[in-house]
């Protein structure tokens, strides 16, 4: 795997608060990898960071984020090889559709016209064709994020990052987008790093599952999915090697669900 | 503190439909109201009026009054004088507005420092300072364009203050993982951001600026409607007065309602709810 994307002792602390404690994760170049883990054990921070976003109330932050042996240290050194989906999506709301997801093309100087023909073809795979000229408010949850997915994917990135970016719809959709995202990735083979606190959909969607422990967030598991794609979310769940693999992993999960819980109580205690 | 007027909130304060009834009792409210005035200034009962003429002008009186002010050469003179005032404040308060409310959003110290005193400013009744402008800028154009600019300014200055703050941060970082760059995040996220947040306080501007400029007039002023007005007032010419305040809504009016077309327009990108 050696060239992909490595991630090493990376540990984030704001003041006395340690929130991630020295991460070790590799993507291998192509793989698609998903990092399950509690509500608030800093999953979504160790993507901004491996992004390179500037966060707010300057953490500090030890360790190393490599990408084909180049240093991350800000989203300025991805040289725009990344892309981001949300967990809400960012769609600029006073931009239609097709101008979103041109917005890309236009920052890398992409001809006009190749742009637009690039941007519609995205914009079809996705399934939003004949809604290029809606605006993002008159678009369902579901549409918005594949919207968002379209944005991303029509400029090419080499690397994708996903915060939860199904976590906020209903489950019919939900394994909808499953199904697509599983879909375009096998068509794509794009480096992939999906954060997610449900660990079916981690199973649903990836080669690697990756388990990150309660705060301060660490590496604690990690199990192999042995499906092949694309998976279809329905059919999968009911296979007995699904649900054994479940079990395997929730029983290690469960554990620090539980410690985020204590953790929870504690905190709140007077 | 929540001194600006949000966009959508604005948006949904447009022209709507109305039915046919709604549209006769409008028609009937209206004609029942110029009757009364009719009938009691002595347009319908020759002879006899149940005020004076200094005092409550007919309506036909008040046409006089117009066909008279416009026939002098005046009227157009004076509205172009007001309407340049208003316009030239306006223009001048959008775009020191924004450029002050972009700068001091980004520049957090200077906008912490400054803001007490900008509600201050806000706050208080700004055109009650006329007086102390036509002093400071003489009886000319320059004192209404000033007491128009400081009347006006602070609003815009808030909207765009405020609306620049509530720039969602994933927006701009979905600019940066493209590999954009602040030019990119200004063209794509803070421009037309801005824009939206101005438009939106576009249509009470308007209607205050021209407002101020009026009373500006009333204090000091050598040409203009409201110049006009206090003049004509002073003689006891009220058929004019009347005749001013008339032209002073029809161009109140349309001004306010070309801005909601462009703010429609403008704006359309937002929820309609």
């Amino acid at each position: 795997m050696g060239e992909g994307l490595r991630i090493e002792g990376l540990s984030l602390r704001f003041g006395d608060l340690l929130v991630l404690d020295r991460v070790d994760l590799e993507v291998g170049e192509g793989e698609f990898v998903c990092l399950v883990g509690p509500s608030g054990c800093g999953k979504s921070t160790l993507l901004n960071v491996v992004a390179g976003f500037g966060l707010p109330g300057n953490p500090e932050i030890e360790g190393t984020v490599r990408w084909q042996s180049r240093v991350i240290r800000s989203h300025r050194d991805w040289r725009g090889e990344l892309g981001y989906v949300f967990q809400r999506d960012n769609l600029l709301p006073w931009y239609t559709l097709e101008q979103n997801v041109l917005i890309g093309l236009r920052v890398r100087q992409v001809p006009p016209h190749e742009a637009i023909h690039r941007a519609r073809q995205e914009i079809t795979r996705v399934g939003l064709g004949g809604f290029e000229r809606h605006f993002p408010h008159q678009l369902s949850g579901g549409m918005r994020q594949r919207a968002s997915l379209a944005r991303t994917l029509v400029y090419g990135p080499k690397v994708l990052l996903m915060d939860e970016p199904f976590g906020a719809l209903d489950a019919h959709t939900r394994m909808h987008l499953q199904r697509e995202l599983t879909g375009l990735w096998t068509e794509h083979r794009t480096t992939v790093l999906f954060v997610t606190h449900d660990l079916s959909e981690a199973i649903i969607l990836g080669q690697r599952v990756v388990v990150l422990s309660n705060r301060p967030g660490r590496v604690t598991a990690e199990y192999c999915v042995p499906f092949t794609y694309p998976r279809d979310p329905v059919e999968l769940q009911g296979r007995k090697e699904f649900a054994m693999l479940q079990a395997e992993v929730w029983s290690r999960l469960a554990e620090e669900f539980r410690r985020a819980d204590l953790y929870l109580l504690r905190e709140r205690a007077p | 503190m929540n001194l600006a007027l949000s966009p959508s909130r604005r948006a949904r304060v447009g022209v709507y439909r109305v039915g046919a009834w709604v549209l006769a009792l409008r028609i009937g409210f209206v004609a029942t109201v110029l009757l009364v005035w009719a009938s009691v200034s002595g347009d319908l009962v020759p002879g006899w009026r149940a005020m004076p003429r200094a005092l409550l002008p007919s309506p036909g009186e008040v046409l006089g009054g117009l066909r008279a002010y416009a026939q002098s050469g005046d009227l157009v003179a004076d509205a172009f004088y007001t309407l340049s005032e208003a316009a030239g404040g306006l223009a001048l308060a959008i775009v020191t507005g924004i450029a002050v409310g972009v700068l001091f959003a980004y520049v957090r110290l200077l906008g912490q420092a400054a803001e007490p005193l900008m509600v201050a400013f806000n706050a208080m009744p700004r055109y009650a300072l006329a007086p102390l402008f036509v002093i400071w800028f003489g009886l000319g154009m320059a004192s209404k364009i000033a007491l128009v600019f400081f009347a006006v300014f602070f609003v815009v200055f808030f909207n765009v203050y405020q609306g620049v703050q509530t720039i969602d941060r994933n927006w701009v970082r979905g600019i940066e993982v493209m590999g954009g760059g602040p030019r990119e995040i200004a063209r794509y996220v803070i421009l037309p951001y801005v824009v939206s947040w101005v438009v939106a306080a576009l249509r009470t501007s308007i209607g205050v600026s021209l407002g101020v400029a009026v009373v500006g007039e009333f204090v000091g002023s050598v040409q203009g409607l409201g110049y006009r007005m206090v003049i004509s007032v002073g003689v006891l010419d009220t058929p004019r007065t009347f005749a001013i305040v008339l032209i002073l809504a029809a161009v109140g009016y349309t001004i306010v309602s070309l801005a909601a077309a462009v703010e429609r327009r403008l704006l359309r990108w937002q929820r309609e709810t």
